[in-house]
């Protein structure tokens, strides 16, 4: 628990500066907008903050259907590839089926792939979660890989030396060496996840975050506009944000780490 | 000993043999490539051999292994980078099962204690020094109380000074655990410091050219580097590596040739 | 063209052939073995109609995507030459500017598309800028290491001859750097083409990306098919082009 709040605390700190630089920016369109500055595709940012305050329904109602469809895609690829991944690593004869699999996936883009889904799945919520797990899986399934092959030949050597079981070499040295690069992976995914789910909603969707945007796009809504922006931008970081700090307290020796591609 | 690879085989080791009594400490020393950390990987059951035998108190290898007799410090120290000082110097009694854990293994304390650490149980390796982290694969390979210490150039990456601090650290703790140790170097000085005997390998086939009784008293000190003794044993463990094929020209001495 | 050139694309050609021929027999198989019902899948026999019936659409359509993504993609590039040229001339303004460059490394298509919508309408310049926007870090980032890639020595020989910064810039920098666009152009490319069918998508112009979304609404699926398979064929397109004028020039410098 303590270990939780320090890595809070130390996350607060790293970012405050920025925060800030954002209110004084907010501050500045603020006032230049009073003042007839802005161009009209610029809101104020009070008039974005009214429609939080005068419709926190119309943001929660569409805020939680994307966040429930992105993370049940998110969670569905997370366990495919996390199972794929293993597969390929322990099974050779499989691993570049499996990557390359994977990369074709990855490759095929929304376009192609919402309109298909829609025609196979009808429309509803499935269309969704099933392009937010197409667009995540990539990097879930290379920070498996990755991680899983991590282990160095001199670590594998001590295990050896050690005498281990095969059991007792993937709990005390596999899995924890993994740990960094999945979690490097997962970290990825979060954004990818919520903006499929929000595109494939622009293919047909009532409710959500891009649907927001289509309709308040087709009505001129200006500040609904850059709310259902805003509101994007938000889910996709606070995705990435959550892996990151979970990452930060069960990864706890290491820095960042780079996945190759 | 072959490795088959691209090409011819490489006769690795070719009719080595080595005896270390029991609570000694040996040095194996050759020049890069001789196959001393071969002959270090047979003896810990890493590789096994294609012909002959190793008997380490009786045991196999591989039956030393088992029955945890074997301590091993690699040339990194290999930490898992995960747990603490602690938790490393203990992964062998997560292995072996702590109560199935032969003799009573000293306490994880008392080597921390033993290798200059304490203070430092809780640390993560990235944030100790690499003499430090060094230590620390030590008293991991202390934890069961081997019978046979086995170390593979454990000091080369570190810089000279620290280095004899670290050949001072290691004779005391060895002498005060009580075990065989068998070092592997690529430095004369350490060498000759640290044994009771010196091997000296040459290369391709790696096989033991000459073995040296080190006569220094015990317990040792770095004033006895610059003693005529230890310059006498230096030379004797140079000529070994350097001078024999000049021996074989000149003088009609027979190179000590193992059996 | 030289001979190798002209044996190096007709082979190329022969290998697309024969994949694409071997594809097609593949498609045709699995649907009929599987018996998969033509309104999931159709068979390349269909979909070849299709195309054949509405060609003059699809074609059209392409056109407005690929000219929405290649003026994007020019819009992007001169900006990041001249972005690129002004860090290399002046350090502090690179280190000023890193904070706002870092910003367009970030943005997802999708929230930039509805905003460009709001400044620019529902035309094909929304799809256009949204291009623009999408392709600028990938285009700066291998302009400025294209610049950076001058070979040191060679620099030094001009100077020595007392070469104008002018003359270093066209003799030297230019020649090196111009792999490096090409880099750049293949890793925009396709994300530039999808970044205009996705802008096709909110705004409601004229495009591949409409033509998909429409006739999936309207169930016409051989249509559909035709019109995916042109997106990815383009695709394709993009890549191998700007891959082989990538390798082309990547030959007679060393990296």
């Amino acid at each position: 628990m303590a270990s939780v709040l320090s890595t809070l605390h130390k996350a607060l700190r790293a970012t405050w500066r920025p925060f800030a630089t954002a209110i004084v920016l907010i501050g500045i369109i603020e006032a230049a907008k009073r003042a007839h500055l802005l161009p009209v595709f610029v809101p104020a940012p009070s008039e974005v903050l009214l429609e939080i305050w005068n419709g926190p329904r119309l943001v929660t109602a569409n805020l939680a259907p994307t966040a429930w469809k992105a993370a049940s895609g998110y969670f569905i690829a997370a366990i495919i590839a996390t199972a794929a991944g293993s597969l390929a690593v322990s099974l050779r004869a499989l691993y570049g089926t499996i990557y390359n699999v994977s990369v074709m996936i990855n490759s095929v883009p929304i376009i192609a792939t919402a309109p298909l889904l829609a025609l196979w799945l009808g429309t509803g919520p499935q269309v969704q979660i099933a392009i937010a797990a197409l667009a995540s899986q990539f990097p879930m399934l290379v920070g498996t890989m990755q991680g899983l092959q991590a282990a160095d030949s001199r670590q594998r050597e001590l295990m050896h030396v050690l005498s281990a079981s095969r059991s007792q070499t993937l709990r005390y040295l596999l899995i924890p060496s993994a740990l960094p690069y999945l979690f490097a992976g997962l970290k990825i995914a979060a954004p990818s996840a919520v903006l499929g789910a929000i595109t494939a909603e622009w293919a047909g969707a009532d409710r959500g975050v891009g649907a927001m945007m289509l309709y308040a796009l087709f009505s001129y809504d200006t500040p609904k506009v850059w709310l259902s922006v805003l509101l994007t931008c938000l889910l996709a970081g606070a995705g990435f944000g959550i892996w990151a700090l979970i990452e930060r307290v069960a990864v706890y020796w290491q820095h960042d780490v780079e996945l190759a591609d | 000993m072959v490795f088959y690879g691209r090409g011819e085989p490489v006769i690795a080791l070719e009719k080595v043999a080595l005896q270390v009594p029991a609570g000694q400490f040996a040095s194996i020393i050759g020049p890069s490539g001789c196959g001393k950390s071969t002959l270090l990987r047979l003896i810990a059951d890493v590789m096994q051999p294609h012909a002959g035998a190793i008997t380490l108190g009786g045991d196999t290898p591989r039956a030393a292994r088992h029955a945890h007799s074997l301590g091993f410090v690699f040339q990194a120290p290999t930490l898992l980078p995960w747990r603490s000082v602690k938790q490393n110097i203990e992964l062998p009694l997560d292995v072996v099962g702590r109560r199935s854990a032969k003799r009573s293994a000293r306490t994880t304390a008392e080597l921390i204690e033993l290798v200059g650490l304490t203070g430092f149980e809780d640390a993560l390796p990235h944030q100790l020094s690499g003499g430090m982290q060094q230590r620390v694969a030590i008293a991991r390979a202390l934890i069961l109380t081997p019978d046979i210490l086995l170390l593979d150039e454990p000091f080369g990456a570190l810089d000279e000074i620290t280095r004899q601090r670290m050949n001072i650290e290691l004779l005391r703790i060895w002498s005060e655990s009580g075990t065989s140790a068998l070092l592997v170097t690529h430095s004369i000085a350490e060498a000759v410091f640290m044994s009771d005997r010196v091997y000296v390998m040459s290369a391709r086939p790696g096989r033991i050219t000459t073995i040296i009784d080190v006569p220094l008293e015990r317990p040792r000190r770095l004033d006895m580097m610059r003693t005529p003794e230890f310059f006498e044993c230096v030379n004797r463990v140079r000529d070994g590596l350097f001078g024999h094929e000049q021996i074989q020209v000149s003088t009609p001495r027979e190179p000590v040739e193992a059996y | 063209m030289s001979g190798e050139t002209l044996t190096f694309i007709v082979k190329r050609l022969t290998q697309i052939t024969v994949g694409v021929a071997v594809f097609v027999a593949a498609w045709h198989l699995t649907v009929i073995a599987l018996r998969i019902p033509k309104y999931l899948v159709p068979l390349p026999l269909d979909v070849a109609r299709a195309f054949q019936l509405h060609w003059p659409v699809i074609a059209s359509h392409a056109g407005f995507t690929v000219s929405a993504a290649a003026l994007g993609l020019t819009a992007s590039t001169l900006f990041a030459i001249a972005v690129a040229l002004s860090f290399s001339m002046n350090r502090g303004i690179a280190q000023a500017s890193l904070p706002v460059v870092l910003v367009f490394r970030s943005t997802p298509v999708a929230a930039v598309a509805p905003i460009m919508m709001l400044i620019f309408g529902r035309g094909i310049s929304t799809s256009m800028a949204v291009v623009t926007i999408v392709s600028f870090f990938p285009m700066l980032v291998n302009m400025m290491r294209g610049l950076e890639s001058a070979d040191r020595t060679a620099a030094e020989l001009l100077h020595v001859y007392g070469a104008s910064r002018w003359q270093q810039l066209r003799l030297i920098r230019i020649p090196f750097a111009l792999p490096y666009l090409f880099t750049g152009l293949r890793v925009a490319g396709s994300s530039a083409i999808l970044g205009a069918m996705l802008s096709e998508w909110i705004t409601g112009t004229k495009g591949l990306g409409n033509l998909i979304l429409d006739s999936g609404e309207m169930r016409e699926t051989d249509l559909l098919w035709a019109a995916v398979l042109t997106s990815v064929v383009i695709a394709l397109a993009v890549f191998w082009t700007t891959s082989a004028g990538e390798k082309r020039l990547l030959r007679w410098t060393n990296r």
